[in-house]
Parts: structure tokens; C-alpha cells; sequence
């Protein structure tokens, strides 16, 4: 993994860290999984998620591809074309 | 196997674990538009998956307080502990998962 690949992978790999925590703070210990919690929670968290959203696919997707590209695939735009529909889809589902 | 090459495939591992249900994850939250999300989450919450989502929480704390492992010794810091700190990231994950898994359970 080299280059901006590897600096944005360890850059959102810290911020998740605090975002994911954040996350299961507020879905399972300060609040529920209930529906009309959840239904709330999008519209005032909103701004936390358009966020969390962008970061969190990237680290994956991203860490997807390392992975692939280790065993010789070259795969890399199938990732990034997946990174861009999830994220896409989770911003449509957000409004 | 040593252990540095046990605490890379688990990083892997869970990686690709945590990635697959992240697109699950996506797919059940947007049934929350359809109003789907009701009766589904009646089923996820069950005691039958409560196992699944305690696993899925190890795969998640083992990723993420390996990761702060990787990422401390990316930036040049504590390289003369990197052996202890590979024995502590087991343990700091577990007393992690039991807190968690209380919280959950409770």
C-alpha cells in the first residue's frame, strides 16, 4: 500500500476509531435499536453520519482492494466503483 | 506461525468480516425508508442472532485496537515495546469485549 492509498487508509483508520465508538455510544448504550429512535437519530445526527459515511467506505473498500491487489487481482476500480454506490446509497437513504 | 504473522491474517480477516457487513449493514439501515426496518429489527435483536452480534463486536474492537497498534508503530513510536504491545492487543480486545458484551447483554 503506498501513497495517498496508504495516508488516507491510516488517516481514516484514526478518525474511525472515534467514530465507530461514537456510533455504538449512541445506538447501543445511550440509546436503542428501536425504529422511532433510529428515525430520529438520522435526522439529528445527520451531519455525523454524512461524515462517518464517506470515511468508513473508503477504509473498507480501500482495504478491500489492498488486499486484492496482494494476491494479484486487479481489481481496483470494481472497489472504488463499490465505494462510490455505497456510498451513494447511504446518502440517499440519510435524506 | 508467529505471532506477528497470527495478528496480520486476524487484522485481514476481520477486515474483509467487518467490510461484508458494513454493505449489509447499509442494505438494513435503508429499509428504514421502506418502513421494513420495524419488523426486521424484531428479528436481529433476537436472542438467536445476540451471538452473531457479539462476535461481530470481537471482529470489530480486534480490528480497530490492532489497528491503533499498527498506526502508533507507522509513526515511529514505540517500536522498542512492539513485542508487548502485540501480546497486550489480545487482552486490551478482550477486557474491551467482555465491557461491551455487559453493556449489550444488560
Amino acid at each position: 500500500m503506498k501513497g495517498l492509498s496508504w495516508l488516507f487508509q491510516l488517516l481514516t483508520g484514526i478518525a474511525l476509531v472515534f467514530f465507530v465508538v461514537y456510533h455504538f455510544v449512541v445506538t447501543h448504550i445511550a440509546g436503542s435499536l428501536a425504529y422511532e429512535e433510529v428515525l430520529k437519530r438520522i435526522v439529528s445526527l445527520k451531519i455525523f453520519y454524512i461524515v462517518f459515511l464517506p470515511i468508513v467506505a473508503f477504509h473498507a473498500f480501500n482495504g478491500l482492494k489492498v488486499i486484492s491487489e496482494e494476491y494479484g487481482f486487479k481489481w481496483s476500480r470494481v472497489f472504488y466503483i463499490a465505494m462510490i454506490v455505497a456510498i451513494a446509497y447511504g446518502l440517499y437513504n440519510l435524506f | 506461525m508467529s505471532l506477528n504473522t497470527l495478528a496480520f491474517y486476524l487484522h485481514r480477516i476481520t477486515g474483509v468480516i467487518l467490510a461484508i457487513y458494513l454493505c449489509m449493514h447499509l442494505v438494513f439501515i435503508g429499509t428504514v425508508k421502506t418502513g421494513e426496518y420495524a419488523n426486521l429489527i424484531k428479528i436481529t435483536l433476537s436472542k438467536e442472532f445476540l451471538p452473531l452480534d457479539l462476535l461481530l463486536f470481537l471482529a470489530g474492537i480486534y480490528h480497530g485496537v490492532n489497528g491503533v497498534r499498527l498506526i502508533i508503530h507507522e509513526f515511529g513510536l514505540l517500536y522498542r515495546y512492539r513485542k508487548a504491545l502485540l501480546y497486550a492487543t489480545p487482552v486490551i480486545t478482550l477486557i474491551i469485549w467482555i465491557f461491551v458484551c455487559l453493556e449489550v447483554i444488560r
